[in-house]
C-alpha cells in the first residue's frame, strides 16, 4: 500500500514520493470507541454534528473508512474566548482500541481558542483520523496534539486547516511514534496577514516508521508560514520528511520558513528528507534549513565534563532541541510534562 | 559661506507612524554639526529620509542641497549631488568586491572613468590610514565583516567618494572605542573648508576629538534646541530631560 | 518604485546558422536498422554494436520520468540521430573546411587554444572535426582524442571503462545515448601528471531536427590532475533539437579533476545530459556548471564518493529566461568513510522562466564520519517566473553531518537602497547585485570564460515606469 503522496514528485527510486507500508496496517473491522473525555467545551460542542468532507487524501482504504465507517465525530463551534483550553482525551484500552474520528474546530471571528487533543494508551492502538481547524477572520488558535501509544500501533492522521485574514494558527504536534505514524498536515493561508505555524517534535524507536508530509499553501499577502520539525530516531526507526511551502502568485510580502533537524541516536536509524520551497511570487522571503546527524561529540564532551553520563548528556541535548520547538507552548506545566515524557522515551541502550 | 543643506519643515512617517514632525536644519560649507537626542526621537530616520529611503514617506516640507531641490530626487541623484550617508548596518552584498564597488560608485558620482592604478594606489593609502586589513578591499562587500570592519569600510567609502556633505549615523556603534577612533580619524582626513559633516549620535564620546560648530537636540521629531559644543557636555551630565520637559511646556 | 526589466541573454552571438550542409544525415527516427547503420558508418568493432543494440532494447523498456519538466513534445520519430559533417577529423585548423572553421572562429575556439588551452576538441553535429593537443603533453603520455579514435586506438582502455560509470539502464535517455552515441572526447592522464592548462572540448549542433549524443570519457590516473572545460551551443530553430550526451569520469586515488561547463544551447534544445564521476580514495572531483541555454534542461551531475577521504564540490548557476524550464542540480552518493561534499547552487528566473534545483544526497552505512553541506539560492527577477527547490536527502548512518540551507526571493530592497546611496542608478544597483550573485561561478572559471559568462548574463537593465 502506498500512502501520503508528496505534492511534488521526484525520482521514483528515492522512495520518498510516497510511504510504502504493508497492507496489514489497514484494519477493516472497526469496533466502537467510547472512552472520550471532553473538558471545558460545554457550550461549544455541537451535538448535531454531521460527517465532514475532506480533500486531503492519505491513500489506500483509509480515506473511505474515515468518511463512511468512523466511530467518532466531534464538532466545536467556538464563538467566544475562554481562559481554560478545550481538552479532548482519547483513552485507548482493551475495549477501546480503534479510533476512526473526525474533529472540526470552527474558530469564529475575533475569538481566541486554546485546544488540546491527546491520544494515549497502553494497547496496540489503531487510529485513522482527521482534524480540521478553520480560523475565521482575526481569530487565534493554538493547538497541542499529542499521540502516545505504549505498544506498536497504527497512527494515520490528517490535518486540513484554513487560516483567514489576520488570523493566526499555531499547532504543536507531539508524536511519540510507535509502529506506524503516517501524518499529512495541510494549511491554507487564505487571508492577508494570516499566520500559520506548525511545530512538530517526534521520538521514534524500535522499527517504527514515521512518514511526515507537511504542506502550507500561502495565498494571502503579508502572511507567514512556518514548519519547524525536530525529531530523534532510536534503534531501527525510519523517518521520511516531506515539507512543502508553496508561495502562490499574489502572496506578496509573505514569508515562509522550513526547519528540520533529525537526530540519529542509533547507527541503524534512517532518515529521508525532501524539504521543498515552491515559488511563483517574486516578492517573498522563503527559507529552508535542515540538518541530520548525531548529537555533536563536542557538545557531549562539554556536558560530560560537568559530571553527566553519556546517556544523560544525550538526553539533555535532545531535550534542549525539543524545548526550542515547544518554547511558546501556552501551558508551561504541560510543556514540562512533555519534556519529562521525552526523557522517559529516550531511555535506551546505545 | 555657502549653504549646502537646507531642510525645511520636514515631516515623514514610516507606515502610519509619524516620526519627523516638522524639522528644520541648515548646514553651510566648512561646518561640523551634531544631532543628539533620546532613543526614538527620529535621529536615524533623518538621514534616511533625506536620502529618500523607500521605507519612509516624506509627507511635507522640502530638502535643498547646494541650491537644488532634492526633496523628491532618486537615491542615486542625491548621492551624485554630493551627499554621503554612512549606514549603521551596511548591507552585505555577496560576490561584489569592496574595491570594485567603490570604483564603480566613484565613476558614477564623478561621471568619468576611474583610472584603475591611480585609484588603487589612493585607496590603498586611505585603507592603510584607517588601519584596514590588507585583504579587506578584495573581500566581498561587507560579507562576514565584523562591526569594526564595516565601520571602516563606510568611512573608506566616504573618503573615496569625497562628498560635499557627509552624514554619519553613529547611533548604534558610537560607544565602541575603536569605532570612535576610526570615525574621528576619517573625519580628520576628510574635513576641509569646502565640505561639511553631520554626525548623528547619542553619545558625546565621539565629539571630544572633534571641533564641533553646532549641536542640535532632536526630541520627538523636531529640533528643539541648538547650541555650541558645550551643549554636548551639558547633555552628558544632565541627559535630555530638560529638553523633553521644555517641549511639553512649550 | 519603477519596474526594472532585465534583458534576455543575448543569444545573437551564438545564433548564426550555417546551411544544413552535411555529408550524410540519417533519416529521422529510432530503429534497429538506424542503430546498425550508425555503427556501420563508423566501422566500429562488434562489441560496440552489441552495446548499442542492448541499449536500444533497454530504451524501449524504460518509461519517461514521472517527475520534472514535461517531455511530451519530444518525438524521436522527428529527430535525426546522426549527422556527419562534410569533413574528417583534422589536426590543423587550416584543414578544416572554411564554413565549419568559420563557426569555431566566431566562437573564439582557435584563439582560446592559442592563448590558454593545452588541447582542443571540436565537434560539429555528430562528428569531431578537429582535435589537437600540445606536444609536451603527448610526450608525458597524456591521451586526448575523439571517442571514435579512442575505440580504434586504445580498445583495452576504452573497454575497461566504457559504461562502467554510467550504466546503460540508468534511465531512458542514457539508454538512448548508448544506442546512437557519436563523437565526444577521450582523455587519459597518466599517474602523477598534472596539467597546468585546461583541455577544452566544444560541441556545436548546427543541423535542425537532429540530436547530439557525444560520449566523453576521462580517466585521471593516480596522483594526476586535470581541468577539463566543455562548451556547447547551437543556433535556434523552430523545431526541437535533442542533446543526450554522456560524461563518464574516473578520478583515481589521490587525483583531482575539475570539470567546467558553460552550456548555452539554443532555446529549442532539450538538454537531457548525464554526467557522473567515480571518485577514489583521497581524490577530488570539482564541478563548475553554468546553465544558460536550452528550452528544457534536466541536468544533475553526480559524484560517487567511492574511496575513503574522497571529496567533491559542485558550484552551479542556472539562468531561466522566457520559455525555459531548467531543472538542474546535483547528486552525490557517499560510499566510504571520511568523505565530504560541498554544494553551492544558484538560480535566476525571469520572464516566465522556471528554475528548479533538484538534488540528491545519499549517505550510506559505510560512509562514517562524512559531511555534506548544501546551499542553494533562487533569485526571482519578476513575478511571472518560478523558482522551486526540491532537495532530497537519504541518511543511513548516524555519524555524519549534513546541513542544507535554501533561500528564495527577490533582490533585497535594502541592498538596492545601499548601492543607490553610493551613486548607482537602480538598474546599475540591480545589475551589480545579480553579477555578484553569479560571482561564485565566474570566479571558478578561467578569466576568459568568466568574461564569457558575464557576457551571457548580459544584464543591460533598462528602467521603465510601470
Amino acid at each position: 500500500m502506498r500512502l501520503n503522496n508528496s505534492p511534488i514528485l521526484t525520482t521514483r527510486n528515492y522512495g520518498i514520493n510516497d510511504a510504502k507500508v504493508d497492507d496489514s496496517v489497514f484494519c477493516q473491522e472497526i469496533t466502537p470507541f467510547e472512552n472520550i473525555i471532553i473538558e471545558n467545551a460545554d457550550s461549544f460542542f455541537n451535538k448535531n454534528a454531521k460527517k465532514i468532507s475532506f480533500s486531503k487524501k492519505i491513500g489506500g482504504d483509509f480515506d473511505l473508512q474515515l468518511s463512511q465507517n468512523n466511530n467518532a465525530v466531534l464538532n466545536f463551534e467556538i464563538d467566544k474566548s475562554q481562559e481554560n483550553p478545550i481538552c479532548i482525551s482519547f483513552k485507548f484500552d482493551e475495549n477501546n482500541k480503534m479510533l476512526v474520528e473526525q474533529i472540526v474546530f470552527n474558530i469564529k471571528e475575533n475569538v481566541d481558542a486554546k485546544l488540546i487533543v491527546s491520544l494515549s494508551g497502553e494497547v496496540d492502538a489503531y487510529h485513522n483520523g482527521i482534524v480540521k481547524i478553520n480560523c475565521e477572520k482575526n481569530s487565534k488558535a493554538e493547538m497541542l496534539f499529542i499521540t502516545d501509544f505504549e505498544k506498536e500501533s497504527v497512527n494515520v492522521l490528517r490535518f486540513e486547516n484554513s487560516v483567514d485574514e489576520a488570523s493566526k494558527l499555531k499547532v504543536s504536534l507531539v508524536d511519540f511514534a510507535n509502529g506506524h505514524s503516517i501524518i499529512n498536515y495541510y494549511s491554507k493561508l487564505n487571508g492577508d496577514e494570516s499566520k500559520s505555524i506548525l511545530n512538530c517534535v517526534y521520538v521514534a524507536g524500535g522499527k517504527t516508521f514515521v512518514d511526515l508530509n507537511f504542506e502550507q499553501d500561502v495565498f494571502g499577502k503579508k502572511s507567514e508560514a512556518s514548519i519547524q520539525t525536530v525529531g530523534a530516531l532510536l534503534a531501527e526507526a525510519r523517518k521520511h520528511f516531506k515539507g512543502t511551502i508553496n508561495f502562490e502568485k499574489g502572496c506578496k510580502k509573505s514569508s515562509g520558513s522550513e526547519d528540520e533537524l533529525c537526530l540519529l541516536l542509533s547507527k541503524n536509524a534512517k532518515s529521508k528528507a525532501l524539504p521543498m520551497l515552491l515559488c511563483t511570487e517574486e516578492d517573498v522571503d522563503g527559507k529552508h534549513a535542515s540538518s541530520v546527524g548525531k548529537v555533536s561529540e563536542k557538545e557531549l564532551f562539554y556536558i560530560m565534563s560537568r559530571g553527566f553520563s553519556r546517556q544523560d548528556a544525550i538526553k539533555l541535548v535532545v531535550k534542549a532541541k525539543f524545548n526550542i520547538v515547544l518554547e511558546n507552548l501556552f501551558d508551561v506545566k504541560l510543556k514540562q510534562k512533555l519534556i519529562d515524557l521525552v526523557d522517559r522515551k529516550l531511555n535506551y541502550e546505545e | 559661506m555657502k549653504t549646502l543643506l537646507k531642510v525645511k519643515s520636514l515631516k515623514a512617517k514610516v507606515g502610519e507612524k509619524e516620526i519627523l514632525k516638522g524639522l528644520n536644519l541648515e548646514i553651510k560649507e566648512g561646518e561640523v554639526h551634531v544631532i543628539m537626542g533620546p532613543n526614538g526621537a527620529g535621529k536615524s530616520t533623518l538621514a534616511n529620509v533625506i536620502f529618500n529611503n523607500p521605507q519612509f514617506q516624506k509627507t511635507a516640507g522640502s530638502v535643498f542641497f547646494d541650491g537644488k531641490d532634492i526633496t523628491n530626487a532618486k537615491v542615486d541623484e542625491i548621492a551624485k549631488s554630493g551627499i554621503f550617508m554612512s549606514f549603521q548596518t551596511p548591507e552585505e552584498i555577496s560576490g561584489v568586491s569592496v574595491f570594485n564597488f567603490i570604483k564603480t560608485a566613484k565613476g558614477k558620482i564623478e561621471n568619468k572613468n576611474i583610472n584603475y592604478f591611480d585609484f588603487k594606489e589612493e585607496m590603498q593609502k586611505n585603507a592603510k590610514a584607517l588601519k584596514m586589513k590588507g585583504d579587506l578591499v578584495n573581500r566581498e562587500l561587507n560579507v562576514g565583516f565584523s562591526g569594526g570592519e564595516k565601520k571602516k569600510n563606510e568611512i573608506l567609502q566616504m573618503l573615496e567618494l569625497s562628498p560635499k556633505l557627509a552624514i554619519l549615523d553613529e547611533t548604534d556603534s558610537g560607544l565602541d572605542v575603536d569605532a570612535i577612533k576610526t570615525v574621528s580619524k576619517g573625519i580628520e582626513m576628510f574635513k576641509t573648508e569646502k565640505n561639511a559633516v553631520l554626525i548623528i549620535t547619542h553619545s558625546c564620546k565621539i565629539l571630544q576629538a572633534l571641533k564641533v560648530d553646532f549641536v542640535h537636540i532632536l526630541v520627538d521629531g523636531k529640533i528643539v534646541y541648538t547650541g555650541n559644543a558645550s551643549l554636548a557636555k551639558e547633555i552628558e551630565e544632565n541627559g535630555y530631560e530638560k529638553f523633553e520637559a521644555g517641549k511639553k511646556n512649550a | 518604485m519603477p519596474k526594472t526589466k532585465v534583458k534576455e541573454i543575448n543569444q545573437n552571438i551564438y545564433d548564426f546558422k550555417n546551411q544544413d550542409n552535411f555529408d550524410f544525415k540519417m533519416k529521422k527516427g529510432l530503429s534497429e536498422e538506424i542503430v546498425r547503420e550508425i555503427s556501420k558508418k563508423k566501422v566500429e568493432p562488434e562489441w560496440v554494436l552489441d552495446i548499442r543494440l542492448k541499449a536500444l532494447e533497454v530504451y524501449h523498456k524504460l518509461d519517461l520520468p514521472i517527475w520534472g519538466p514535461d517531455l511530451s513534445e519530444l518525438n524521436m520519430d522527428e529527430i535525426s540521430t546522426y549527422v556527419k559533417p562534410k569533413t574528417d577529423k583534422k589536426e590543423s585548423w587550416e584543414d578544416v573546411p572554411e564554413e565549419i572553421k568559420d563557426t569555431f572562429d566566431k566562437l573564439g575556439i582557435p584563439k582560446a587554444e592559442h592563448e590558454y588551452l593545452a588541447g582542443v576538441g571540436a565537434q560539429y553535429d555528430s562528428e569531431v572535426v578537429y582535435h589537437s593537443i600540445k606536444n609536451s603533453l603527448l610526450k608525458q603520455g597524456v591521451i586526448y582524442t575523439d571517442f571514435d579514435s579512442a575505440i580504434r586506438d586504445y580498445p583495452e582502455l576504452v573497454k575497461e571503462y566504457f559504461t562502467k560509470c554510467v550504466p546503460l539502464f540508468d534511465h531512458k535517455f542514457i539508454a538512448l545515448h548508448y544506442a546512437v552515441f557519436s563523437g565526444g572526447s577521450f582523455v587519459y592522464v597518466p599517474k602523477g601528471v598534472k596539467l597546468e592548462m585546461p583541455l577544452q572540448s566544444y560541441f556545436r549542433l548546427n543541423s535542425p531536427e537532429s540530436g547530439q549524443f557525444e560520449h566523453t570519457l576521462i580517466i585521471v590516473d593516480e596522483g594526476a590532475s586535470l581541468h577539463f572545460i566543455e562548451g556547447c551551443s547551437a543556433p535556434k530553430y523552430n523545431k526541437v533539437n535533442l542533446h543526450a550526451g554522456c560524461v563518464e569520469l574516473f578520478v583515481k586515488e589521490g587525483a583531482s579533476l575539475r570539470y567546467s561547463t558553460i552550456e548555452n544551447w539554443s532555446k529549442n534544445m532539450l538538454n537531457l545530459n548525464t554526467k557522473k564521476a567515480i571518485v577514489e580514495k583521497d581524490a577530488k572531483m570539482e564541478w563548475v556548471s553554468g546553465s544558460f541555454g536550452s528550452k528544457i534542461s534536466m541536468l544533475y551531475p553526480m559524484s560517487i564518493l567511492k574511496g575513503e577521504n574522497s571529496k567533491t564540490e559542485f558550484t552551479g548557476i542556472s539562468f531561466a529566461g522566457k520559455g525555459q524550464n531548467l531543472d538542474n542540480g546535483f547528486k552525490v552518493v557517499h560510499l566510504a568513510p571520511n568523505t565530504s561534499s560541498v554544494v553551492s547552487s544558484r538560480s535566476l528566473s525571469k520572464s516566465g522562466g522556471v528554475a528548479t534545483y533538484r538534488s540528491l544526497v545519499s549517505i550510506l552505512p559505510e560512509a562514517t564520519n562524512s559531511r555534506c553541506s548544501i546551499t542553494c539560492d533562487g533569485l526571482m527577477l519578476d513575478d511571472i517566473s518560478r523558482s522551486d527547490t526540491i532537495p532530497f536527502s537519504n541518511v543511513e548512518v548516524d555519524d555524519v553531518e549534513i546541513s542544507h540551507e535554501a533561500k528564495v526571493g527577490k533582490i533585497s530592497e535594502k541592498a538596492i537602497f545601499y548601492l543607490m546611496s553610493r551613486g548607482l542608478s537602480e538598474e546599475d544597483a540591480k545589475a551589480m547585485i545579480v553579477r555578484g550573485f553569479a560571482n561564485p561561478i565566474s570566479k571558478e572559471l578561467p578569466l576568459e570564460y568568466a568574461v564569457e559568462m558575464n557576457r551571457l548574463i548580459n544584464l543591460e537593465l533598462e528602467g521603465s515606469i510601470g
